[in-house]
Protein backbone atom coordinates (compact mmCIF):
# COMPACT_ATOMS: atom_id res chain seq x y z
CA UNK A 1 0.00 0.00 0.00
CA UNK A 2 1.33 3.60 -1.17
CA UNK A 3 2.14 5.97 1.65
CA UNK A 4 -0.05 8.49 0.66
CA UNK A 5 -2.90 5.41 0.50
CA UNK A 6 -2.01 4.64 3.69
CA UNK A 7 -1.81 8.53 5.05
CA UNK A 8 -5.69 9.08 3.12
CA UNK A 9 -7.00 5.72 4.62
CA UNK A 10 -6.07 6.90 8.76
CA UNK A 11 -7.15 10.40 7.62
CA UNK A 12 -10.48 8.53 6.92
CA UNK A 13 -10.30 6.26 10.11
CA UNK A 14 -9.06 9.20 12.36
CA UNK A 15 -12.14 11.88 10.92
CA UNK A 16 -14.70 9.33 11.50
CA UNK A 17 -13.39 8.21 14.96
CA UNK A 18 -13.77 11.85 15.96
CA UNK A 19 -17.04 12.28 14.50
CA UNK A 20 -18.16 9.46 17.05
CA UNK A 21 -16.27 10.37 19.94
CA UNK A 22 -16.62 14.47 19.85
CA UNK A 23 -20.45 14.14 21.25
CA UNK A 24 -18.84 13.31 24.15
CA UNK A 25 -17.10 15.80 25.00
CA UNK A 26 -19.73 18.34 23.88
CA UNK A 27 -21.47 21.07 26.02
CA UNK A 28 -24.58 19.09 27.57
CA UNK A 29 -27.65 20.66 29.39
CA UNK A 30 -30.52 19.72 31.28
CA UNK A 31 -33.37 20.95 32.27
CA UNK A 32 -35.74 20.67 35.44
CA UNK A 33 -38.82 22.33 36.67
CA UNK A 34 -38.16 26.49 35.49
CA UNK A 35 -33.72 25.47 35.87
CA UNK A 36 -32.01 24.98 33.45
CA UNK A 37 -28.44 23.52 34.12
CA UNK A 38 -25.29 23.76 31.59
CA UNK A 39 -22.30 21.61 31.17
CA UNK A 40 -21.81 19.73 34.70
CA UNK A 41 -18.20 19.16 34.46
CA UNK A 42 -14.93 18.60 36.62
CA UNK A 43 -11.33 17.78 36.29
CA UNK A 44 -8.83 14.32 35.78
CA UNK A 45 -7.15 13.89 39.09
CA UNK A 46 -3.50 13.56 39.88
CA UNK A 47 -2.88 10.06 41.24
CA UNK A 48 -3.84 10.18 45.14
CA UNK A 49 -6.15 12.73 44.58
CA UNK A 50 -8.66 12.64 46.97
CA UNK A 51 -11.15 15.23 46.22
CA UNK A 52 -12.27 17.46 43.35
CA UNK A 53 -14.34 20.17 42.22
CA UNK A 54 -17.86 19.76 40.41
CA UNK A 55 -18.80 23.19 37.76
CA UNK A 56 -22.04 23.77 36.10
CA UNK A 57 -24.78 26.77 35.20
CA UNK A 58 -27.75 27.05 36.66
CA UNK A 59 -30.37 29.71 35.41
CA UNK A 60 -33.83 30.08 37.02
CA UNK A 61 -35.95 31.10 34.17
CA UNK A 62 -38.94 31.10 36.97
CA UNK A 63 -40.47 33.81 39.02
CA UNK A 64 -39.58 32.56 42.26
CA UNK A 65 -36.18 31.71 44.24
CA UNK A 66 -34.89 28.25 44.11
CA UNK A 67 -32.01 26.55 45.93
CA UNK A 68 -29.20 23.85 45.05
CA UNK A 69 -29.72 22.58 48.53
CA UNK A 70 -27.22 19.44 48.25
CA UNK A 71 -25.33 17.00 45.13
CA UNK A 72 -24.37 13.72 45.25
CA UNK A 73 -21.23 12.16 42.40
CA UNK A 74 -21.26 8.63 42.04
CA UNK A 75 -17.43 8.67 42.19
CA UNK A 76 -17.29 10.01 46.00
CA UNK A 77 -17.81 9.52 49.20
CA UNK A 78 -19.35 12.69 49.92
CA UNK A 79 -20.10 15.92 48.36
CA UNK A 80 -20.84 19.93 49.51
CA UNK A 81 -21.24 23.04 47.95
CA UNK A 82 -18.31 25.19 48.79
CA UNK A 83 -17.21 28.80 47.59
CA UNK A 84 -13.98 29.88 46.67
CA UNK A 85 -12.30 33.15 46.66
CA UNK A 86 -9.01 34.94 46.91
CA UNK A 87 -8.39 37.58 49.46
CA UNK A 88 -5.23 38.97 48.18
CA UNK A 89 -3.01 36.21 47.72
CA UNK A 90 -4.81 33.69 49.83
CA UNK A 91 -7.38 31.04 48.86
CA UNK A 92 -10.14 30.61 50.93
CA UNK A 93 -13.07 27.79 50.69
CA UNK A 94 -16.01 27.36 53.20
CA UNK A 95 -19.15 25.27 53.22
CA UNK A 96 -22.37 26.84 51.91
CA UNK A 97 -24.19 24.40 54.48
CA UNK A 98 -27.69 25.87 53.29
CA UNK A 99 -26.45 25.66 49.92
CA UNK A 100 -26.76 28.37 46.86
CA UNK A 101 -29.91 30.12 45.93
CA UNK A 102 -30.46 30.69 42.80
CA UNK A 103 -33.02 34.08 42.19
CA UNK A 104 -35.77 34.31 39.85
CA UNK A 105 -33.74 35.39 36.13
CA UNK A 106 -30.45 34.76 37.66
CA UNK A 107 -27.54 32.51 36.12
CA UNK A 108 -25.45 31.28 38.90
CA UNK A 109 -22.19 29.36 37.54
CA UNK A 110 -20.03 26.83 39.59
CA UNK A 111 -16.66 27.35 38.50
CA UNK A 112 -13.13 27.29 39.13
CA UNK A 113 -12.40 29.96 41.45
CA UNK A 114 -15.42 30.51 42.91
CA UNK A 115 -18.52 28.50 43.25
CA UNK A 116 -18.00 24.84 43.05
CA UNK A 117 -19.19 21.41 44.55
CA UNK A 118 -16.57 19.70 46.23
CA UNK A 119 -16.24 15.83 45.63
CA UNK A 120 -14.96 14.18 48.66
CA UNK A 121 -13.41 11.14 49.27
CA UNK A 122 -12.63 9.75 45.54
CA UNK A 123 -13.37 6.28 44.92
CA UNK A 124 -10.92 6.23 41.92
CA UNK A 125 -9.35 9.16 40.21
CA UNK A 126 -10.59 10.93 37.45
CA UNK A 127 -10.08 10.09 34.04
CA UNK A 128 -10.07 12.78 31.17
CA UNK A 129 -13.10 12.19 28.62
CA UNK A 130 -15.20 10.04 31.12
CA UNK A 131 -18.37 10.94 32.60
CA UNK A 132 -19.84 10.00 35.93
CA UNK A 133 -23.00 10.53 37.06
CA UNK A 134 -23.78 12.68 39.62
CA UNK A 135 -27.59 14.15 41.30
CA UNK A 136 -28.35 17.79 41.89
CA UNK A 137 -31.05 18.56 44.23
CA UNK A 138 -33.02 21.81 44.82
CA UNK A 139 -35.41 23.28 47.37
CA UNK A 140 -38.14 23.53 44.90
CA UNK A 141 -37.20 21.89 41.40
CA UNK A 142 -36.69 18.42 43.21
CA UNK A 143 -33.84 16.16 42.18
CA UNK A 144 -31.92 15.37 38.84
CA UNK A 145 -29.92 13.03 37.58
CA UNK A 146 -26.80 14.60 35.61
CA UNK A 147 -23.85 13.18 33.61
CA UNK A 148 -19.81 15.53 34.87
CA UNK A 149 -17.68 15.62 31.95
CA UNK A 150 -14.07 14.56 33.04
CA UNK A 151 -12.60 17.23 31.51
CA UNK A 152 -8.05 17.63 31.38
CA UNK A 153 -6.61 18.39 34.73
CA UNK A 154 -5.75 22.32 34.10
CA UNK A 155 -9.23 22.65 32.25
CA UNK A 156 -10.40 26.31 33.60
CA UNK A 157 -13.98 25.77 32.31
CA UNK A 158 -15.41 27.23 28.58
CA UNK A 159 -13.51 24.82 26.95
CA UNK A 160 -16.35 22.25 25.90
CA UNK A 161 -17.61 25.62 23.48
CA UNK A 162 -15.08 24.72 21.17
CA UNK A 163 -14.16 21.02 21.58
CA UNK A 164 -16.91 20.38 18.32
CA UNK A 165 -14.38 21.93 15.94
CA UNK A 166 -10.88 21.74 17.50
CA UNK A 167 -9.06 18.60 17.36
CA UNK A 168 -8.66 16.38 19.53
CA UNK A 169 -6.10 16.84 22.71
CA UNK A 170 -3.43 14.31 22.36
CA UNK A 171 -1.75 14.99 26.27
CA UNK B 1 -23.29 79.99 60.71
CA UNK B 2 -20.77 82.01 61.74
CA UNK B 3 -16.69 81.75 59.85
CA UNK B 4 -15.14 80.65 62.76
CA UNK B 5 -17.69 77.99 63.37
CA UNK B 6 -17.33 76.78 59.61
CA UNK B 7 -13.59 76.82 60.25
CA UNK B 8 -13.75 74.72 63.72
CA UNK B 9 -16.49 72.27 62.13
CA UNK B 10 -14.70 72.04 58.67
CA UNK B 11 -11.67 70.98 61.01
CA UNK B 12 -13.14 68.64 63.21
CA UNK B 13 -14.50 66.90 60.01
CA UNK B 14 -10.87 66.60 58.33
CA UNK B 15 -9.55 64.90 61.52
CA UNK B 16 -12.20 62.54 61.14
CA UNK B 17 -11.43 61.90 57.81
CA UNK B 18 -7.67 61.39 57.87
CA UNK B 19 -8.52 59.50 60.83
CA UNK B 20 -11.00 57.49 59.06
CA UNK B 21 -8.26 57.04 56.01
CA UNK B 22 -5.36 55.89 58.71
CA UNK B 23 -7.75 53.37 59.60
CA UNK B 24 -8.55 52.11 56.57
CA UNK B 25 -4.94 51.81 55.70
CA UNK B 26 -4.11 50.26 58.61
CA UNK B 27 -7.01 47.67 58.67
CA UNK B 28 -6.50 46.65 55.10
CA UNK B 29 -4.81 43.52 54.64
CA UNK B 30 -1.27 43.89 53.96
CA UNK B 31 0.76 40.53 53.70
CA UNK B 32 1.35 40.64 50.46
CA UNK B 33 4.71 38.64 49.88
CA UNK B 34 5.49 41.47 46.74
CA UNK B 35 5.39 44.57 48.44
CA UNK B 36 7.69 43.17 51.19
CA UNK B 37 10.89 44.11 51.27
CA UNK B 38 13.07 41.96 49.16
CA UNK B 39 15.34 39.08 51.65
CA UNK B 40 12.93 39.54 54.43
CA UNK B 41 11.01 36.76 52.80
CA UNK B 42 12.79 33.36 53.08
CA UNK B 43 15.61 31.87 54.46
CA UNK B 44 17.77 28.69 55.32
CA UNK B 45 15.18 25.88 55.83
CA UNK B 46 15.49 22.09 56.25
CA UNK B 47 12.56 19.62 54.74
CA UNK B 48 11.25 16.30 54.56
CA UNK B 49 10.90 15.27 51.21
CA UNK B 50 8.13 13.45 49.53
CA UNK B 51 10.50 11.15 47.43
CA UNK B 52 12.41 10.37 51.02
CA UNK B 53 15.64 12.32 51.86
CA UNK B 54 15.89 16.02 53.36
CA UNK B 55 16.06 18.93 51.40
CA UNK B 56 18.70 21.85 52.82
CA UNK B 57 17.94 25.25 51.63
CA UNK B 58 21.67 25.84 51.16
CA UNK B 59 21.50 23.24 48.04
CA UNK B 60 19.62 25.76 46.20
CA UNK B 61 22.45 27.86 46.48
CA UNK B 62 23.38 29.37 43.08
CA UNK B 63 19.66 27.98 41.10
CA UNK B 64 16.75 29.92 41.17
CA UNK B 65 13.90 28.20 42.69
CA UNK B 66 9.75 28.71 43.01
CA UNK B 67 8.23 27.77 46.29
CA UNK B 68 4.33 27.56 46.93
CA UNK B 69 1.77 26.07 50.02
CA UNK B 70 -0.50 23.62 48.64
CA UNK B 71 -2.28 20.42 50.15
CA UNK B 72 -3.29 17.84 47.93
CA UNK B 73 -6.75 17.60 49.19
CA UNK B 74 -7.56 20.51 47.07
CA UNK B 75 -9.88 20.78 44.19
CA UNK B 76 -8.92 23.62 42.53
CA UNK B 77 -5.71 26.12 43.17
CA UNK B 78 -3.36 23.14 43.92
CA UNK B 79 -3.79 20.86 40.65
CA UNK B 80 -4.34 24.46 38.95
CA UNK B 81 -0.96 26.30 39.89
CA UNK B 82 0.98 22.51 39.57
CA UNK B 83 -0.42 22.06 36.01
CA UNK B 84 0.32 25.81 34.94
CA UNK B 85 3.88 25.28 36.17
CA UNK B 86 4.50 22.10 34.82
CA UNK B 87 3.30 23.19 31.14
CA UNK B 88 5.01 26.82 31.55
CA UNK B 89 8.53 24.75 32.33
CA UNK B 90 7.33 22.70 28.87
CA UNK B 91 7.29 25.43 27.26
CA UNK B 92 10.53 27.45 28.65
CA UNK B 93 12.39 23.88 28.07
CA UNK B 94 11.65 24.66 23.97
CA UNK B 95 13.53 28.08 24.16
CA UNK B 96 17.01 29.75 25.22
CA UNK B 97 16.17 29.03 28.77
CA UNK B 98 16.40 25.10 28.61
CA UNK B 99 19.96 24.98 30.13
CA UNK B 100 19.00 27.26 33.35
CA UNK B 101 15.80 25.77 33.80
CA UNK B 102 17.28 22.38 34.10
CA UNK B 103 18.69 23.32 37.84
CA UNK B 104 15.39 24.86 38.37
CA UNK B 105 12.97 23.71 41.59
CA UNK B 106 9.78 24.79 42.67
CA UNK B 107 8.84 23.41 45.91
CA UNK B 108 5.50 22.33 46.61
CA UNK B 109 5.13 22.73 50.81
CA UNK B 110 1.74 20.96 51.92
CA UNK B 111 -0.10 22.77 55.11
CA UNK B 112 -2.03 19.42 55.49
CA UNK B 113 0.37 17.63 57.29
CA UNK B 114 -1.60 15.54 59.07
CA UNK B 115 -2.95 14.03 56.10
CA UNK B 116 -0.61 14.47 53.07
CA UNK B 117 1.94 11.56 54.22
CA UNK B 118 5.27 11.09 51.68
CA UNK B 119 4.04 8.55 49.65
CA UNK B 120 0.94 10.23 49.37
CA UNK B 121 2.88 13.54 48.08
CA UNK B 122 5.25 11.92 45.55
CA UNK B 123 2.40 9.80 44.19
CA UNK B 124 0.17 12.77 43.64
CA UNK B 125 3.05 14.96 42.15
CA UNK B 126 4.11 12.31 39.72
CA UNK B 127 1.12 13.48 37.50
CA UNK B 128 3.78 16.59 37.04
CA UNK B 129 7.01 17.97 35.98
CA UNK B 130 9.75 16.27 38.19
CA UNK B 131 11.36 19.58 38.95
CA UNK B 132 8.24 20.11 41.75
CA UNK B 133 9.68 18.80 44.86
CA UNK B 134 7.05 17.54 47.53
CA UNK B 135 8.02 18.87 51.26
CA UNK B 136 6.76 17.99 54.24
CA UNK B 137 6.64 20.44 57.49
CA UNK B 138 5.23 18.81 60.96
CA UNK B 139 3.21 20.36 62.57
CA UNK B 140 5.47 21.84 64.94
CA UNK B 141 7.74 23.31 62.27
CA UNK B 142 4.85 24.43 59.90
CA UNK B 143 3.66 27.28 62.12
CA UNK B 144 7.46 28.93 62.06
CA UNK B 145 7.81 28.41 58.00
CA UNK B 146 4.86 29.99 57.34
CA UNK B 147 6.09 32.99 58.90
CA UNK B 148 9.23 32.90 57.93
CA UNK B 149 7.76 33.24 54.68
CA UNK B 150 5.22 35.33 55.33
CA UNK B 151 2.34 32.69 54.08
CA UNK B 152 -0.71 32.26 55.49
CA UNK B 153 -2.69 29.05 56.06
CA UNK B 154 -5.95 27.52 58.31
CA UNK B 155 -7.70 24.38 58.73
CA UNK B 156 -11.35 24.95 58.06
CA UNK B 157 -13.96 22.51 59.48
CA UNK B 158 -16.23 21.36 56.57
CA UNK B 159 -19.40 18.82 57.27
CA UNK B 160 -17.35 15.92 56.60
CA UNK B 161 -13.81 17.02 57.66
CA UNK B 162 -11.81 19.78 57.11
CA UNK B 163 -10.26 21.94 53.84
CA UNK B 164 -7.14 24.30 54.02
CA UNK B 165 -7.21 28.53 53.00
CA UNK B 166 -3.60 28.99 52.29
CA UNK B 167 -1.77 31.15 50.51
CA UNK B 168 -1.39 30.63 46.23
CA UNK B 169 1.05 32.68 45.08
CA UNK B 170 4.35 31.24 43.93
CA UNK B 171 6.88 32.53 45.43
CA UNK B 172 10.08 33.32 43.41
CA UNK B 173 13.93 33.42 44.64
CA UNK B 174 16.98 34.33 42.70
CA UNK B 175 20.54 32.42 43.06
CA UNK B 176 21.48 34.35 46.16
CA UNK B 177 17.74 32.98 47.58
CA UNK B 178 16.17 36.50 47.45
CA UNK B 179 12.69 36.50 47.36
CA UNK B 180 12.05 38.13 44.16
CA UNK B 181 8.26 38.57 43.35
CA UNK B 182 5.47 36.05 42.57
CA UNK B 183 3.68 34.05 40.29
CA UNK B 184 0.08 34.26 40.75
CA UNK B 185 -2.43 31.72 39.23
CA UNK B 186 -4.80 34.33 38.35
CA UNK B 187 -2.23 36.15 36.13
CA UNK B 188 -2.05 35.92 32.55
CA UNK B 189 -0.26 32.91 31.11
CA UNK B 190 2.52 36.11 29.16
CA UNK B 191 3.21 37.70 32.82
CA UNK B 192 3.83 33.61 34.66
CA UNK B 193 5.85 33.51 31.67
CA UNK B 194 7.71 36.50 31.65
CA UNK B 195 8.51 36.18 34.98
CA UNK B 196 9.96 32.97 35.34
CA UNK B 197 12.22 34.13 32.16
CA UNK B 198 13.09 37.10 33.72
CA UNK B 199 14.00 35.65 37.42
CA UNK B 200 16.28 32.43 35.10
CA UNK B 201 17.65 35.07 32.98
CA UNK B 202 19.25 37.34 35.80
Amino acid sequence: MSFTRRAAIIAATSTVLLAVFAPVTKAHSYKIGNLEIGHPWTRATPPSARVAGGFLKITNKGSTPDRLVSATFIGSTSTEVHEMAHEGSVMKMRELPKGLDIKPGETVELKPGGFHLMFIGLKDGLKEKDRLKGELVFEKAGRIEVDFAVESMGARGGEHDHHDHAPAKTN
Amino acid sequence: MSPLKFIRYGSWAAVAGLGLLIAFVLLTPQPKPDQAAGGRIGGAFQLAQAKGGVLDSATLKGRPYGLFFGFTQCPDICPGTLTEMTALMDELDKGPLAAKLKDFRILFITVDPERDTADLLANYLSAFDARILGLIPTMETLPGLAKQFAAFYQKVPTSSGYTMNHTSAVYLFNGEGVFSGTIDIQESKASQKAKLERLLGR
